[in-house]
C-alpha cells in the first residue's frame, strides 16, 4: 500500500541476523500453502498479548485462530538501547507496549536504526518470538512514519484482519469452500459471530485499497447526517446497530491510500473468497460510462495484466477524453471496484466483482 | 509486554466516555498558547489540550493524555501529524475502536 521505497524487502530480509524461513509466505502465499499461516498480519499489541501458542515443532503464535508468522505494528518508539549486535526498544501502539529487537550486522541496519528518534512513530515489521516466557518482536524492518494517515490505516487493517480471521476461526478452518449465501438472511450479530461468510484467509498485502470488507456490524448511535453524535447514553448506544456496508471500509482505505500516494508491493485479491451475494456494493448512480470503464478493466485478458491499464489506453479504447476517464476511475475507486496498481496512472479491476 | 495503560481512541463526542482515563485524539489546531492548545476534534468539537508541545504544532496534532472532562485533555505526549490529515477516516476509526472492536484496543 505504501510506497515500496519505504520498505525495502531486500534489505529487510538480508540483514538483521535473521532470515525468516517463512519468507515465501510474505511474498506470495497460496491458499493451499498458507491456509492457516498468515503472511503478514497487522495487529495491535493488545492482540499480540492475547495470542496463544501452538504446540508444533515450530512454535507459532495463534491470533484469532490463525498461525501468525510476521506481524506489522505501528506505534511510538521508546527506550532505545543500542548494543553492539542489536538495538532494542519498546514499541507502544496505544494498546500496549512490546519489546522489539533489531539485529544489526550490516551498516544498512545501523543506519536504519540511527535515524529513529525517541518518541516518534515507527512502523515495525517482524517475527513474534518468545524468550524466557516473554513475547518479543524480532524486527527486520523499522522505519519512521512520515505520513500519519498510515497510522489510521494500520488500525483499520488490524480491525479488518481480525474480522477476517475470526470468521475463519468460527468456520473451523480456513479451507472451507465458499458458499452461496443470501445476504438478506444475514442477521445483525456482534463481532466474530457474524459467520454468514465462509472462512477466508487474510492474505496480506501492503495495498488495502482493494480490500472489500464483508458485512459486519458495529454499534453506533450516530446517524450519518447528525451534527452531534449521540453517544450521550452509554447504556443505549449498544441497542442501535447499524450495518457497516461492504464499501464503507473500502472507502476509508481508498481515501487513505490515495492520500498516502501509495503503490502496492504485493497485490493479492480476495477473489477466491469473494461471495457476490454477501458483499454489498451500492451501485446507485452507477452511470453508463463508469460501467464501460469497469467492463473494459474486467476483461480476462486485462485482468491478467499485472501492471494494469494506463489511463491513456482507456481513453483511446473507449474514445473518451482523459478527464472523463479520470472521473470514472475516481468513482470506481471510491466504490472499491478498481485500484491503482504500479502507479497513479495504471488501474486494475478488483477481481470477483 | 505491558498492556496496563492503553490510550483509548477518542473524538469530541467520545471523550466523555473516558473521563479520568488515558485517551488519544487528533486535533486540528485553531489556537495555541503557552499553557494549552485549542483545536477542533475530528467530529467537530472544540477541545482543549492542556500543556505545551515541545515544538510548534502543525495543523494537525495528536494528543495523548488523560481526559479531565468532556472537552479537556491533560496532555502527556504530542505528535505533529502535519498539515494534511484525513480527519474523517480517523473519526471513523474512533467509532470502530469504541464500538464493536473495542476489545482490539482496550
Amino acid at each position: 500500500m505504501f510506497s515500496s521505497s519505504q520498505f525495502d524487502a531486500v534489505s529487510a530480509f538480508s540483514g538483521g541476523g535473521f532470515m525468516p524461513s517463512q519468507s515465501s509466505h510474505f511474498a506470495n502465499s497460496t491458499p493451499s500453502q498458507s491456509h492457516d499461516t498468515q503472511g503478514l498480519l497487522s495487529v495491535t499489541v493488545k492482540k499480540i498479548s492475547e495470542a496463544s501458542r501452538s504446540g508444533d515443532e515450530k512454535p507459532n503464535f495463534i491470533i484469532d485462530g490463525a498461525h501468525v508468522n510476521n506481524v506489522k505494528v505501528i506505534g511510538m518508539l521508546f527506550n532505545k538501547n543500542v548494543r553492539s549486535s542489536d538495538v532494542r526498544f519498546d514499541l507502544d501502539d496505544g494498546t500496549g507496549r512490546v519489546e522489539c529487537i533489531r539485529w544489526v550486522t550490516e551498516s544498512v541496519d545501523t543506519r536504519e536504526m540511527d535515524a529513529l528518534e525517541e518518541g516518534t512513530y515507527v512502523c515495525v515489521i517482524g517475527h513474534l518470538q518468545s524468550f524466557q516466557g516473554k513475547v518479543q518482536l524480532n524486527a527486520f524492518s523499522v522505519r519512521p512514519v512520515t505520513n500519519f494517515d498510515e497510522v489510521t490505516c494500520h488500525f483499520i487493517e488490524c480491525i479488518y484482519c481480525h474480522v477476517q480471521n475470526s470468521k475463519g476461526q468460527l468456520e473451523g478452518g480456513a479451507l472451507a469452500q465458499p458458499k452461496m449465501t443470501d445476504s438478506s438472511l444475514s442477521t445483525p450479530v456482534r463481532g466474530a459471530s457474524n459467520v454468514h461468510q465462509p472462512a477466508s484467509m487474510c492474505r496480506r498485502s501492503f495495498c488495502p485499497s482493494f480490500i472489500r470488507a464483508e458485512d459486519y456490524i458495529y454499534d453506533s448511535n450516530r446517524g450519518p447526517n447528525q451534527s452531534k453524535p449521540i453517544w450521550s447514553e452509554p447504556k443505549t448506544r449498544l441497542t442501535h446497530k447499524c450495518r457497516l456496508k461492504g464499501g464503507d471500509i473500502t472507502k476509508i482505505f481508498n481515501s487513505l491510500s490515495s492520500r498516502c500516494q501509495t503503490s502496492p508491493i504485493t497485490v493479492q485479491p480476495f477473489g477466491d473468497t469473494c461471495n457476490k451475494a454477501s458483499v454489498q456494493y451500492t451501485t446507485d448512480g452507477f452511470k453508463g460510462f463508469e460501467k464501460l470503464v469497469l467492463n473494459y478493466l474486467q476483461q480476462p485478458a486485462i485482468i491478467d495484466r499485472e501492471m494494469g491499464v494506463h489511463l491513456n489506453e482507456l481513453s483511446q479504447q473507449l474514445k473518451a477524453p482523459i478527464e472523463k476517464i479520470k472521473d470514472a476511475i475516481e468513482f470506481l475507486e471510491r466504490e472499491g471496484l478498481v485500484y491503482s496498481s504500479i502507479d497513479d496512472y495504471h488501474y486494475k479491476a478488483v477481481e470477483g466483482c | 509486554m505491558d498492556i496496563s495503560s492503553p490510550a483509548a481512541f477518542a473524538n469530541g463526542g467520545l471523550l466523555r466516555m473516558h473521563v479520568g482515563r488515558k485517551v488519544r485524539t487528533v486535533l486540528q489546531v485553531t489556537r495555541s498558547d503557552i499553557a494549552s492548545v485549542i483545536g477542533k476534534s475530528t467530529d467537530g468539537y472544540q477541545l482543549v489540550a492542556k500543556g505545551s508541545p515541545h515544538v510548534p504544532p502543525t495543523s494537525f496534532v495528536e494528543v495523548i493524555g488523560v481526559a479531565e472532562n468532556e472537552n479537556t485533555i491533560r496532555a502527556e505526549l504530542w505528535t505533529n501529524f502535519g498539515d494534511t490529515f484525513d480527519a474523517s477516516s480517523y473519526d471513523q476509526l474512533c467509532q470502530l475502536a469504541n464500538g464493536e472492536f473495542k476489545h482490539l484496543f482496550l
